[in-house]
C-alpha cells in the first residue's frame, strides 16, 4: 500500500496545534502564574531597587520555568489517557520523530509566544536593555532543551497514579546544566566577558538532548502502552 | 556464576550460610574503624579533632555514590537481559542509597560548620552530592508510583541509567570547579596524599561500610523477594 | 491476491504475563484465514490481552507468533487495525478532524468526502462537527468503526476488533456486520471478540480461551 509521508507530518502538526488552540487556557494559566510570581518577589523582597536588582534576572528566570513546568510535566497525559499514543505508535513514521515532532510544536506554539513576556517583565524589574536581549536568546534556546527533558520526565510517568508531583522532581536535576550555562552567559554579559562559549555549550547541551531525549521517550512510552 | 545466581531460591540457599558471617565482618569492622579513628589516629595540624568526621564522611559519600551506580549496572541487567532479580537488587538498593546520601550531607554540614563556617555552601560537590540525593528520592518515587507496583520497574531503571550521568560529575567536579571543597586526596595518579595513620582507620571503616551495605541490601533484597511471593500467591487465589 | 491465501497466522506455545500475572501458558491457535475467529472468553481471561500481544502492544514471553508469513514488524503495524473497547479518539477534536488526522498518520489521503462517506453509511454524518467529549458513548463507537470503512481498510491484511458490539444499536451492528462480510470477501482476516450467542456469518471459527 502506499503511504504518504507528506500527509502523517501534516496530520501531526495539525492535530498538535488545534489541540494546543482548544486548550488555550493552559497558555492563560502559564502567564497568569508567571504574573503572580513576578508580583510575588518584590512584596518579599522588599521595594529597594538595589536589591531588586541582585535578582532580577533570576526573578525573571524562575518565573518562566515555574510557570512552565506544570504543563511540561502533561506533555502526553492526554494523549496517552484517550488513545493517541496508541496511534502514534501504530504510523508508520518512527515513534522517536513524531516525538520530536511534537515537542517541536510544543515549543514553538506554547513556549515561544511566551518571549515576548520577557521584555515586559524586565522592563518592570529595570533589566538593562542588552541583557533583555540575551535572556531573550538564551530563554528561546534553552527551553527547547527543557521542553525535551520534560519529554522524557513526562514520559517516564505514564501511568502514574494521579496526583503525584514526581515529574517536577525529575526535570530539576537533568535541567541544571541548562540553567548553568544559561545564567553563565548572563553573567558573562554583565562582567564584559564574551558569553559565546557558554552559550556554545548550551547549543551543545540542547543537541544532546535533541538526539537523547526521543530515544528515551520513545522507549519508555511504549512500556507505558503495554501496560 | 551469575547466571546461576540469578535464580532467587538458589540466591537464598547461597547467602544463608554466609549471612550471619558477613553480618559479623561489618560489625568487627566498624567497630574496630571507630576506635581506631577516635582514639588511636592523628589531629590534623589544621583542623584538629574535627577531622575525625571524615571517618564517617567518606565512606559514606563514596557508597552513596557507588550504590547508585550498583543500582544503574542492575537497571542496565534488567532492562537489556529482562531479568526480574536484577529489578529486586536495584529496588533493594535504592533506600540504603538514599539513606547514605542524606546522612553523608548532614555529616557534611557538621564538618563544614566549624571549618568553613558555614552549614551549606553551593559548591559544585555539595550541590552534585544533594542532585543524587534527589534521584534516590525520584527512583524510589517513580518505582512505587505506580498502581501495580511492578509497573514501576521499567521506568525507573530508565531513570536510573540516566541518572548514572551525574555520577562521573560528582566524582570529577572537584577538578573541574575547584572551589571551597578539598580536592580528592585518596585517589590521584600520584599515590595517596593522605597521612598513613590516617589511611589505615579509613581503609577499615570503607570494609565495615561495604560488608554492612552487603549485609542490609541482603535482608531487603529478603524482604522484596518474599513481598513477591506473597504477590504472586495473591493473584493465583484472586 | 493469491499469494494472500496462503498466508496464515498461528500460535505457537504462547506464554504470557502481565506484571505478575500469568495470563496464557503454552497456547496454541490456528486462525482460520481468510475468515471470522470469534474470541470467547470468561472475563478476565485474558481475550483483550490476546488481541494486543499479536498488535505487538504485549511482549510474549515465549513461543512464535506468525503473523502472515513472518512479515516484519514494521510491514506488520501497517497491515492491521487494532479497534480498542474504549474509544481512542481525542476529546479537544471533533469526530471529522479526529478521522482525518487518524488516516493522515496511517499514511492514507484524507479529504472531507471520504470521511463524509464514511460517517454517513453509518448514520452519525450530521455529528461531524461535535467535539468528542460532547458525543455519547454509541456515536464514539460509531465514529471508532467508521476507522474500517475506508477504502484502504478494507486492503489491509487483518482487523482486530475488541467487542465491536458493545453500545451499538441494530442499524450499527447490521452495518458492521455488512462491512465485516465484505472485508472477509476480500480475503481479509476478522479477530473479534465477543460475548454474543448468535452469530450471522456464514464462514467463522470459535475460539475458546
Amino acid at each position: 500500500m502506499k503511504i504518504n509521508f507528506k500527509n502523517i507530518l501534516i496530520a501531526l502538526i495539525e492535530k498538535e496545534f488545534k489541540s494546543y488552540l482548544r486548550s488555550i487556557n493552559n497558555f492563560m494559566n502559564m502567564i497568569v502564574f508567571m504574573i503572580a510570581i513576578i508580583i510575588l518577589f518584590p512584596l518579599t523582597v522588599g521595594p529597594s531597587e538595589e536589591k531588586l536588582t541582585l535578582v532580577s534576572n533570576a526573578i525573571v528566570w524562575i518565573a518562566l520555568i515555574v510557570s512552565i513546568i506544570p504543563t511540561l510535566d502533561k506533555i502526553y497525559i492526554s494523549d496517552f489517557k484517550n488513545g493517541w499514543l496508541e496511534q502514534y505508535y501504530y504510523s508508520p513514521l518512527l515513534l522517536e520523530i513524531i516525538i520530536l515532532i511534537k515537542c517541536f510544536v510544543f515549543w514553538f506554539f506554547l513556549i515561544i509566544p511566551l518571549t515576548i513576556f520577557i521584555p515586559i517583565f524586565s522592563i518592570l524589574l529595570n533589566i538593562p536593555f542588552l541583557i533583555i536581549f540575551w535572556n531573550i536568546i538564551i530563554f528561546a534556546i534553552g527551553s527547547l532543551g527543557f521542553c525535551l527533558i520534560g519529554s522524557i520526565c513526562s514520559s517516564l510517568t505514564l501511568g502514574t497514579k494521579s496526583n503525584n508531583l514526581i515529574s517536577p522532581l525529575l526535570i530539576l536535576p537533568l535541567a541544571i546544566p541548562i540553567f548553568i550555562f544559561g545564567n553563565g552567559v548572563v553573567e558573562a554579559v554583565k562582567s564584559n566577558y564574551d558569553p559565546l562559549p557558554n552559550l556554545y555549550l548550551l547549543i551543545t547541551v540542547c543537541l544532546i538532548l535533541l538526539i537523547i531525549s526521543p530515544l528515551i521517550s520513545a522507549y519508555s512510552i511504549k512500556i507505558a502502552l503495554t501496560k | 556464576m551469575i547466571n546461576y545466581l540469578a535464580n532467587p531460591n538458589r540466591f537464598l540457599n547461597f547467602i544463608k550460610p554466609i549471612e550471619f558471617s558477613i553480618g559479623v565482618f561489618s560489625f568487627l569492622f566498624i567497630f574496630i574503624g571507630l576506635y581506631l579513628s577516635l582514639f588511636n589516629s592523628p589531629e590534623d595540624y589544621q583542623q584538629g579533632d574535627t577531622v575525625r568526621i571524615m571517618y564517617i564522611h567518606v565512606p559514606f559519600a563514596w557508597f552513596a555514590s557507588f550504590l547508585y551506580f550498583s543500582i544503574s549496572i542492575a537497571s542496565i541487567f534488567f532492562l537489556i537481559w529482562k531479568h526480574p532479580f536484577a529489578d529486586i537488587i536495584a529496588r533493594s538498593i535504592a533506600p540504603l542509597g538514599l539513606i547514605f546520601s542524606i546522612l553523608t550531607i548532614l555529616t557534611g554540614s557538621l564538618w563544614g560548620k566549624p571549618m568553613w563556617g558555614t552549614w551549606w555552601v553551593w559548591d559544585a560537590r555539595l550541590t552534585s552530592m544533594l542532585i543524587l540525593c534527589i534521584f534516590y528520592f525520584a527512583y524510589i518515587g517513580i518505582s512505587n508510583a505506580f498502581p501495580r507496583k511492578i509497573d514501576g520497574s521499567k521506568p525507573a531503571a530508565i531513570l536510573a541509567i540516566v541518572g548514572m550521568v551525574n555520577l562521573p560529575i560528582i566524582k570529577f567536579s572537584v577538578d573541574w570547579w575547584n572551589t571551597l571543597h578539598q580536592p580528592a586526596s585518596i585517589i590521584r595518579f600520584d599515590g595517596p596524599s593522605i597521612n598513613q595513620e590516617m589511611l589505615l582507620p579509613l581503609v577499615i571503616m570503607l570494609l565495615g561500610f561495604l560488608f554492612m551495605s552487603i549485609f542490609i541490601i541482603l535482608i531487603n533484597i529478603k524482604t522484596n523477594l518474599i513481598y513477591k511471593k506473597y504477590q504472586s500467591e495473591i493473584l493465583k487465589l484472586g | 491476491m493469491t499469494s494472500r491465501l496462503k498466508d496464515n497466522m498461528i500460535l505457537k506455545n504462547i506464554s504470557l504475563t502481565r506484571g505478575l500475572k500469568t495470563i496464557f501458558s503454552s497456547l496454541n491457535i490456528e486462525f482460520l484465514c481468510p475468515g471470522l475467529n470469534i474470541i470467547k472468553g470468561e472475563n478476565g481471561s485474558g481475550k483483550t490481552s490476546l488481541l494486543m500481544m499479536i498488535s505487538t502492544l504485549l511482549q510474549e514471553d515465549r513461543g512464535t507468533i506468525i503473523r502472515f508469513g513472518k512479515l516484519k514488524k514494521n510491514d506488520w503495524l501497517n497491515e492491521h487495525i487494532l479497534i480498542k473497547q474504549n474509544s481512542s479518539l481525542s476529546d479537544e477534536l471533533t469526530i471529522e478532524e479526529n478521522l482525518k488526522i487518524w488516516c493522515g498518520l496511517k499514511g492514507w489521503d484524507f479529504n472531507t468526502d471520504k470521511i463524509e462517506k464514511s460517517l454517513k453509511n453509518f448514520g452519525i454524518l450530521k455529528y461531524k462537527n461535535f467535539l468528542v467529549s460532547e458525543c455519547s458513548s454509541g456515536i464514539k463507537k460509531k465514529a471508532e468503526l467508521s476507522k474500517l470503512n475506508f477504502d484502504e481498510s478494507f486492503k489491509l491484511k487483518c482487523w482486530l476488533l475488541d467487542e465491536p458490539l458493545n453500545h451499538l444499536d441494530e442499524n450499527g451492528k447490521l452495518f458492521l456486520k455488512k462491512i465485516m462480510d465484505k472485508f472477509i470477501n476480500m480475503n481479509g482476516t476478522i479477530l473479534q471478540t465477543s460475548h454474543e450467542k448468535k452469530i450471522n456469518h456464514k464462514n467463522f471459527k470459535i475460539i475458546k480461551l
